[in-house]
């Protein structure tokens, strides 16, 4: 049952009881407590397509509360907690939704070992995917979000993960968090993106969450096979220029982007190896998405075609 | 006596070449390096069994063919340091 297959009072009444709301959410359950309504709205508009899970077996119980004291109706904050623990100062009230999704980011970075964790926007098509690892501001958000509405499966904007036993990606389609121009950008780009509510004046300015396509949701368990390495930069007013990288080069690039490479040990370096030996890597610089998602499904199409 | 050098018993080098540079993952600290061509077939010497600098300075003058040999030597013994400083080789006094 999907999160939209319930009326909104049944969801709140499960997210307010002390069993609290059960996600799948991804590879991962993720138990939701939380009394906060107008949190809980847009929380039911952006992942409206994801499972309510029966599992027992809860990845991350997190629970988003006020604080006690006058901070509970004054300026009234909210609370991001896991397991108990608080690890982030509170937010304004009005912020649960980016303090939900850069909590989540956090619970997911700091503990999914069994994953090699790139920090990365994954999308697929025919079977083959494009890893897309770069910094905060390079536009793979946005960019990844485009392949999703333009038919490609949407596996994440922000984790590129890579299962330790296998290599295989392993889809996470949450929303994607928009950051100022681009939200604009891609209410431009597919004026039918469902984009929840602004968020100014957050740390990272103003955000608005892009719903993720439902197709690419309800695939969340099928694994992934990296084909191609694209580091994207956004450059204003800059033609659409793929580089080939030398696989040394990419294999650094790729292993320093990672959250938790020396974690993983010698794990971590047989995945990001076999990554950069089956992978065709560039450097990508972009302004203009149609023209970077035309030549991206020429490139696709062409890939390992030479091989049949 | 003379200075032996070698792969510590205990470490587990993965190497991945690709041409002019290769990547080596070092299992003692958990460490990964980036070597050029030179750096990696003194790795490979090392990896093959013990040597000494003479010894390991004659093998590379033969896979090298290099006229400036005092030039090799310099470099050689810079990366033998670097080397022993990451913990990939280590060095024991043998007699003769």
């Amino acid at each position: 049952m999907k999160i939209k297959d319930i009326s909104f009072n049944l969801l709140a009444r499960k997210a307010g009881g002390s069993r609290g709301l059960c996600v799948s959410i991804g590879a991962f359950v993720v138990r939701l407590r939380t009394q906060e309504k107008a949190f809980l709205r847009t929380f039911s508009l952006l992942y409206q397509d994801f499972q309510i899970s029966t599992d027992e077996l809860v990845d991350f119980h997190i629970d988003m509360r006020r604080p006690s004291g006058y901070r509970r109706w004054l300026k009234a904050q909210v609370i991001f907690s896991i397991d108990g623990h608080t690890p982030f100062e509170p937010f304004p009230l009005d912020h649960a939704m980016p303090l939900f999704e850069w909590g989540l980011n956090w619970c997911i970075a700091r503990r999914a070992h069994q994953y090699l964790i790139l920090h990365a926007g994954v999308v697929e098509k025919q079977g083959k995917a494009i890893i897309f690892p770069a910094l905060p501001g390079s536009g793979k958000s946005t960019l990844s979000a485009a392949l999703g509405l333009r038919g490609w499966r949407f596996l994440s904007d922000e984790f590129g993960m890579v299962r330790g036993s296998d290599g295989l990606l392993q889809p996470i389609p949450r929303p994607v968090p928009l950051k100022n121009e681009s939200i604009q950008v891609i209410q431009d780009f597919s004026p039918s993106a469902v984009i929840g509510p602004l968020f100014p004046k957050t740390r990272k300015g103003t955000v608005a969450h892009l719903q993720s396509p439902r197709i690419s949701v309800e695939q969340s368990r099928q694994l992934a096979k990296p084909a191609m390495i694209i580091f994207p930069l956004y450059q204003s007013g800059a033609e659409t220029t793929f580089k080939s990288l030398a696989k040394h080069y990419a294999f650094l690039k790729l292993s320093s982007n990672a959250f938790n490479y020396e974690v993983m040990g010698l794990t971590g370096f047989e995945r990001v190896r076999d990554i950069i030996n089956s992978c065709a890597c560039y450097n990508l610089i972009y302004s203009d998405l149609d023209d970077v998602i035309k030549q991206l499904d020429a490139m696709i199409t062409q890939e390992g075609s030479d091989d049949l | 006596m003379e200075r032996v050098w070698s792969i510590p018993e205990n470490a587990n080098i993965v190497i991945e070449n690709w041409g002019e540079n290769a990547i080596i993952y070092s299992s003692l600290s958990g460490e990964t390096h980036l070597l050029n061509e030179l750096a990696y077939e003194v790795l490979m010497l090392f990896q093959a069994g013990s040597e000494t600098f003479t010894t390991l300075i004659d093998k590379l003058y033969t896979i090298f063919e290099v006229e400036d040999k005092a030039d090799l030597e310099l470099q050689i013994q810079k990366l033998m340091t670097d080397f022993e400083n990451l913990g990939l080789i280590e060095s024991t006094e043998c007699e003769n």
